[in-house]
């Protein structure tokens, strides 16, 4: 399959930049725009899929004081974290139901 | 760490057999889940015939409608895992790890006219063959060969994704809905006269409403508040007969959810869901790889400012 590739166009600051990820669509768009709209240093996220035609989807991000390299690596562990926890659940509900 | 998830996902099945599961989702973001769905869709993995060599058709079907009809069969892929796609696979055209060879040949003997269904293909690899069911043991009809007629080719079946071609997806529906709130107003039923009442219960084209023979009280039973599907004909109708406030129909809560399932065949439901969320691991896995890399190999493509001209991307 064809795999993620991730480019940065950083701003001047580190603190502002747009990740394009390649490959990539609303999938992990919204969810990562989710994510970061709840974390407390962002102070402007979006994202876009500028083309349908191209597999592109960028992501902008706006912090008050962390890079937002690092940010983005902190909402996707949290990401992470919420799918391993909805696996976890998702195996238990399966089991109960063979169950019953 | 920021936590956007303080409440605990909960999942209930609903029910859940092969071909269908049917559970509720709470306290998870709309986002999450539509990622979910959109996994389901399109990049789940499975087997479908992709290339077909017709040795012989006299039938009255041209061969590209029955390679495509072809295609379009569910082929069973719980050991998708075993194979490669064919673009990542070492082989210079076709092998094993990536593609399944299957046969057709039919041919009408007698006077009279035969189906071809897809259970007559027959696959070299056990472990992927048309879908069957035990209600149509004969499987998908492909087309019909009156006397003398015959078909005969070989197909290829290859593994790929939703994305790229719908004959991939393993899912026939994926959908989810928010969870509906009815509520009935008790005083204005107590007001009402049983003929009133029937109507007003029957008035719910999926039966959310129900009630005693005598039409004497109406109550909405346990689940059956998730049948409803918002079209407001219970409120129209007490618009219409002024009984405005008899039931109020709105969104429970935005993070509540039932999620419908239905596999093609090829894949159990449950399975294919816990892929799609294996599926969402491997991209945020990914995600996090390329942002640690990122660094290393930071390519700043903007000049000053965040101004950065279009052809540089």
């Amino acid at each position: 399959m064809s795999t993620l590739k991730l480019q940065i166009v950083q701003d001047s600051d580190e603190k502002n930049a747009t990740f394009i990820f390649e490959n990539e669509d609303h999938t992990l768009g919204n969810p990562l725009r989710y994510v970061l709209s709840k974390h407390p240093d962002v102070s402007f996220v979006g994202y876009s899929v500028p083309h349908p035609y191209e597999e592109k989807m960028h992501l902008r991000i706006q912090t008050k004081s962390k890079p937002a390299r690092d940010v983005l690596k902190e909402a996707t562990n949290t990401l992470e974290e919420m799918m391993t926890t909805l696996k976890g659940k998702m195996e238990d509900a399966l089991r109960e139901a063979e169950i019953s | 760490m920021i936590n956007p998830q303080k409440n605990d996902p909960k999942i209930r099945i609903l029910s859940c057999t092969d071909e269908k599961i049917v559970f509720t989702l709470r306290e998870v973001d709309v986002s999450v889940v539509n990622s979910l769905r959109r996994i389901l869709l399109g990049e789940i993995p499975s087997m479908a015939i992709e290339m077909v060599e017709i040795i012989n058709n006299t039938s009255v079907l041209p061969d590209p409608f029955i390679a495509h009809r072809l295609g379009l069969i569910p082929l069973t892929s719980n050991y998708i895992q075993d194979f490669n796609f064919p673009q990542d696979c070492n082989c210079t055209s076709t092998c094993d790890n990536c593609c399944v060879d299957l046969q057709l040949s039919r041919k009408a003997e007698t006077e009279q006219e035969i189906g071809v269904y897809s259970a007559d293909l027959i696959s070299t690899n056990p472990r992927v063959t048309p879908v069957r069911d035990p209600e149509t043991p004969r499987g998908i009809l492909l087309l019909k060969l009156s006397a003398g007629q015959q078909i005969s080719l070989k197909a290829t079946a290859k593994k790929g994704i939703g994305r790229h071609h719908a004959k991939f997806s393993p899912v026939s529906c994926a959908v989810f809905s928010y969870e509906p709130d009815v509520r009935l107003s008790q005083a204005i039923i107590d007001d009402m006269p049983a003929n009133e009442k029937e109507a007003f219960v029957t008035s719910c084209p999926k039966q959310v409403f129900s009630s005693d023979p005598m039409f004497s009280v109406i109550k909405i039973h346990d689940q059956d508040h998730w049948n409803c599907m918002f079209c407001q004909e219970c409120v129209n109708w007490a618009e219409e007969n002024h009984r405005e406030g008899l039931v109020i129909v709105k969104h429970r809560e935005p993070n509540n959810f039932k999620f419908t399932v239905e596999s093609t065949g090829s894949i159990p439901a449950a399975m294919i869901v816990k892929l799609a969320i294996q599926q969402m691991m491997k991209k945020l896995d990914l995600c996090r790889q390329a942002t640690d890399n990122i660094g290393n190999q930071l390519t700043v493509l903007g000049s000053l400012d965040g101004e950065y001209l279009e052809s540089d991307l």
